[in-house]
């Protein structure tokens, strides 16, 4: 069973422009997914409703075979909390809060004290490489710290899937190549199921498999990567 | 663009215009309180300078009152004929002209429904007099014959509903007039006078004068006291002091001799300059709370203006040419607010001219030209000076630290800062208990510098603990998350501090605003009775049944009397002496019983050892400080009465202190039987009768004891309220009140502001699967940990604040015990940690809500489209 799946998703803005139109696509357990878009394809939009930020206009999406599009706002932050993890292009860190803080919010909300996720902690700081970096504001590290921080405060509650949105778009290409490598180790290592979206065909290719959209639609046959 | 250079100035200008009027739309709340600020101070300077010409005017009215224009005024400590004085004034070669009156303070004017208190004179030269009293006629009446003429003051005609031409029945205590046999006679109103020279009244009794001359055959003799003495100009200080030296002799030395050069101007000075002291240290105060106010709100608008900098410094504008541009906006704020606070400052002095009309006609309140363009001036530097520091720190900013400016990190001083401060404001905390008369000022002085320093180098680190504390107690959740960001975020700090120190600044202004309410407030406010009858010398048997009669009256419950003369001079048992300029007014009690009704704020130790020691003396508070008496001392009372001078029998031991404070508190009490010469006659005063009872049945009541010459009034007619006082205190209470109301909106504001700039943290907050109850969870933790933090701070700082308050009234020569806690300072605390925690709450659960909806992605607001 899909771990993710859309069903005849479109959605359109207020405005009455359209960004997704009629998308089916199934994300199963474990894979890498790249969805790749050019800007205003609606590959953000697309994984924003697979996360249940955006309630389609029409469609079903079904997250462990149950339909989020019916859940109400908890039920669908529970949903966040328990089973995704999002990482944005921006990072997006809380700025009063250090490295290790960052990465603790979502155990933290989960009921889970310092102590109680203390190896794991440790664990993905050396993981990511941030050790030495824990007690740093997010102001005072650098693109790639920052990204590394993101991925591993995804990490830290073990979720079954990770949404990136352009995680390298902010970054120099060798702190891209570091990001998505340890994507790809991740998604190796931990079998989380990981979904990015991006524009760089590059960053495409560390998926397990490779979804073309354009104007809204899934245009192209997947490219299963070996 | 233009900084660049080839383009026209007026392209600047309009570029310019257009980024600041765009500026003040996007910061609606920022700009209102910075305008309303600068209106705020425009108006309060405006109001102040014009306050103290004002308080010169009145205080001149009343100095140069006593004089109407004389060399010199003699009172004579017992009315008479003084026919000798009259023939030596008639005769003596440097006595140019002069006036004589007698002058009556417990007379009486009947309605129908009330007795007015009024201060009467009678004088032989009723034309002279009014022609010399620097008075002008406002309206007059023909005389009618059969009935006396009375002129009166424009006060009275105010307060008795009369004009000129209406008839007043009227009493005169010593019963020069009773010849009626009903103790009131009918006077006539053919002139009313503005309330100026003789007829100014000081917030008391209303003025009316008699001529003798119509109680021709009426009166057995013309009786005088009040002399008014013109000497032929110029005049030199030997004439002055032989007319002195004569009269002195004439008189026995029953009198008191005033000399009217450089009176009026020591007078004046005595009565205004603490006044105007205090008034200076509150417009200091406030001119600083609303720099204070300017300072963050104009901090948010340089913030969100960091974009548009970004813009003109990439198109070459220079760290100058960037200031230039953040001051132009400020320039609309310091034009708006200074030309409608000088608008509302004119308002507010016309207003007070119009309330001050009712109780002295003629007076104007008035500013001139040069005021106004201080006060503007002022008020345009302190908008500037508070405007400088985020103006400059964004003009010199780099583009890439514009580019990040949204995000505000607190700053904590260095720890041996902040234990520096700390063991400074312990010690000035400390010192303060204990400092004593001349420290008193300089310790306040330190203690208010360390209270700064402590708040903005140690409150950040009090954060920071309680973070650390609140950390320990919730180890998980959002409570946790609250108590990790708080210390790093610079809005909650600064949120912290402000509270503290607006407590404090509040109480401040509480504690200066009751001082200057206690120069307004009567010294017969003391007497707390529903009722008062005065009467003259009563026999010493007689007292006792006279109260019963009065208790036995349908509608009279209770009371009690006191004697009053007047104590000249205290003598130590080591030979020195405390006397007071003027006199100290002596009550004798018949007991302790009576103090419910004469002093309620007496010790009540002092009380009962009134009932117990041998010739016990109750000294008001102020006595006991400025003379540097103490309990159990021993001292010898002078006084002066019907009888003149003399000194009490045996020496009397001072067992307390009488805690009331009024405008004028020279008081002391003693037994009346106590009061005894050294020749063993029992001294006699004018006897007041303190009653209780019900006071819609006056008319009953007054039928009931009105017999004698004896007349009862209602306390709100007896003891008139000093209204020009009380008004200008309602006007600077409603003044304090706006500016505490502006306080409260900058703290809000600056809530507001924080909370609006934390929108993105939250979104990544509920992007982790922070629920809306965890949001609101969040926000209590916050608005928990600020509003006890600043609360307690502020508690503290109020606390010190607290006992610098007899150092306070020492500027404006008073003096006033010193109290550990007071409970109106919890209220103000408290106040001010409810109104920040119910603020931050609102404020940051309504954010955390709005950032749920931005993290949808739309347009322009999402997390991803930056």
């Amino acid at each position: 069973m899909p771990v993710i799946e859309l069903k005849g998703v479109s959605h359109s803005y207020a405005s009455g422009v359209k960004v997704l139109d009629g998308v089916d696509i199934a994300v199963e357990k474990g894979e890498f997914l790249s969805i790749l878009g050019a800007s205003g394809s609606g590959k953000t939009t697309l994984l924003s409703v697979m996360g249940g930020i955006v309630k389609p206009t029409e469609g079903k999406v079904y997250v462990d075979g149950e339909d989020v599009t019916a859940y109400t706002e908890k039920k669908l932050a529970v949903m966040r909390r328990t089973k995704l993890s999002f990482v944005f292009q921006f990072f997006n860190l809380a700025p009063y809060l250090t490295v290790e803080q960052n990465i603790l919010v979502p155990a933290l909300l989960r009921g889970k004290s310092r102590a109680e996720v203390k190896d794991d902690l440790d664990g993905l700081l050396a993981y990511t490489g941030l050790t030495a970096r824990r007690n740093a504001l997010p102001a005072r590290i650098s693109g790639g710290e920052q990204q590394r921080t993101a991925i591993a405060r995804g990490l830290i509650v073990k979720p079954e899937i990770v949404l990136l949105d352009e995680p390298t778009g902010n970054l120099d290409s060798v702190n891209s190549r570091e990001i998505m490598e340890l994507l790809a180790k991740i998604n190796a290592e931990y079998g989380v199921t990981v979904v990015q979206v991006t524009h760089s065909e590059r960053n495409a290719l560390y998926g397990t498999r490779i979804v073309n959209i354009t104007d809204g639609k899934i245009c192209s046959s997947p490219v299963v990567r070996g | 663009m233009f900084f660049a250079g080839g383009t026209g100035v007026n392209e600047a200008v309009k570029v310019i215009a257009k980024h600041t009027l765009n500026s003040i739309r996007k910061n609606p709340l920022q700009s209102f309180v910075i305008v309303f600020s600068i209106m705020l101070v425009t108006a309060c300077m405006l109001f102040a300078f014009s306050v103290r010409t004002m308080f010169y005017d009145i205080s001149s009215l009343w100095a140069e009152s006593r004089f109407n224009g004389g060399d010199m005024r003699v009172e004579l400590t017992e009315q008479n004929d003084c026919a000798e004085l009259f023939a030596y004034l008639d005769g003596s070669e440097y006595v140019r002209d002069y006036f004589a009156y007698g002058y009556i303070g417990g007379s009486a004017v009947k309605t129908e429904d009330v007795t007015l208190a009024v201060e009467c004179a009678f004088t032989d030269d009723a034309e002279a007099l009014n022609r010399l009293s620097g008075s002008e006629v406002l309206r007059t009446a023909e005389p009618r014959e059969g009935e006396l003429s009375g002129a009166v003051s424009h006060k009275f005609a105010e307060t008795a509903g009369a004009d000129a031409g209406d008839t007043v029945k009227l009493c005169v205590e010593g019963t020069p007039l009773d010849y009626e046999g009903t103790g009131y006679v009918t006077v006539r109103i053919t002139s009313v006078f503005n309330s100026t020279g003789f007829y100014y009244t000081n917030g008391g009794s209303e003025k009316i004068v008699i001529d003798y001359s119509e109680l021709e055959g009426k009166v057995a003799t013309r009786r005088f006291g009040n002399f008014l003495i013109y000497l032929h100009e110029p005049y030199a200080d030997g004439e002055v002091s032989a007319v002195e030296k004569a009269v002195r002799e004439i008189t026995g030395n029953k009198l008191t001799v005033y000399i009217a050069d450089g009176y009026a101007e020591n007078a004046i000075e005595d009565s205004v300059s603490g006044s105007m002291e205090t008034l200076s240290i509150g417009v200091a105060a406030v001119t600083m709370l609303m720099a204070v106010m300017i300072y963050f709100s104009y901090s948010v608008i340089a913030r969100n203006r960091t974009e548009e900098l970004v813009k003109f410094k990439a198109s070459g504008a220079t760290p100058a040419q960037s200031i230039a541009i953040m001051y132009a906006e400020v320039c609309v704020y310091v034009f708006t607010g200074g030309v409608t606070g000088l608008a509302a400052g004119t308002g507010v002095l016309k207003l007070a001219e119009n309330i001050l009309r009712a109780q002295v006609a003629g007076i104007t309140v008035y500013a001139e030209a040069w005021k106004y363009a201080l006060a503007f001036a002022v008020a345009a530097a302190a908008a500037f000076a508070a405007c400088a520091p985020p103006a400059a720190r964004i003009g010199y900013m780099s583009i890439t630290a514009l580019r990040s400016e949204s995000v505000r990190f607190a700053r904590r001083a260095p720890a041996w800062l902040a234990i520096a401060s700390t063991v400074l404001f312990a010690g000035a905390l400390t010192g303060l208990f204990f400092a004593e008369g001349d420290a008193l000022m300089p310790m306040m002085i330190v203690f208010l510098v360390s209270t700064v320093i402590w708040a903005v180098a140690t409150v950040p680190h009090v954060l920071s603990a309680a973070g650390a504390l609140c950390e320990r107690i919730f180890p998980k959740r959002e409570a946790n998350i609250a108590a990790m960001e708080m210390p790093v975020n610079a809005g909650v700090t600064t949120v912290a501090v402000m509270l503290s120190l607006v407590i404090a600044f509040v109480w401040t202004g509480y504690c200066i605003v009751d001082l200057v309410r206690m120069t307004s407030v009567p010294a017969d406010a003391r007497f707390t009775s529903d009722f008062v009858v005065p009467s003259y010398a009563v026999d010493v048997e007689a007292q006792n049944g006279i109260l019963a009669d009065y208790l036995a009256v349908d509608g009279i419950t209770d009371g009690s009397y006191a004697e009053k003369i007047a104590l000249y001079n205290i003598l130590r048992d080591d030979g020195s002496s405390y006397e007071y300029e003027g006199a100290i007014q002596l009550l004798m009690v018949p007991s302790s019983e009576a103090f419910p009704y004469v002093c309620p704020e007496v010790d009540p130790e002092a009380a009962e050892k009134f009932e117990t020691v041998t010739r016990p003396i109750i000294l008001h508070y102020s006595a006991m400080e400025e003379g540097g008496f103490e309990i159990g001392d021993k001292v010898r009372l002078e006084v002066w009465s019907h009888a003149g001078h003399c000194f009490l029998e045996g020496e009397f031991e001072v067992v307390g202190a009488d805690y009331t404070f009024t405008c004028y508190d020279n008081i002391a009490f003693i037994r009346a039987s106590d009061c005894v010469n050294e020749a063993g006659e029992r001294i006699l005063g004018n006897i007041f009768y303190y009653l209780n009872g019900d006071k819609d049945a006056f008319p009953e009541i007054r039928d009931a004891i009105d017999k004698n010459n004896v007349t009862i009034f209602e306390r709100e007619y007896y003891y008139a309220q000093n209204s020009f006082n009380a008004v200008l205190f309602d006007m600077l209470g409603a003044f304090v009140a706006v500016i505490f109301a502006v306080a409260a909106l900058g703290m809000i504001d600056l809530v507001a502001v924080t909370a609006a700039e934390r929108k993105r943290e939250f979104a990544v907050y509920r992007l982790s699967g922070m629920t809306a109850g965890g949001a609101f969870r969040l926000a209590l933790t916050e608005a928990a940990v600020i509003s006890v933090t600043g609360f307690v701070a502020g508690f503290l700082f109020s606390l010190g604040i607290n006992q610098t308050v007899p150092a306070l009234a020492l500027i404006v020569g008073r003096y006033v015990p010193r109290t550990l806690f007071e409970t109106e300072i919890a209220y103000i605390a408290l106040s001010g940690g409810g109104i920040v925690f119910l603020c931050w709450l609102a404020f940051t659960s309504f954010t955390a809500l709005v950032a749920r909806k931005s993290d949808r992605f739309n347009a322009g607001s999402g997390l991803t489209i930056e």
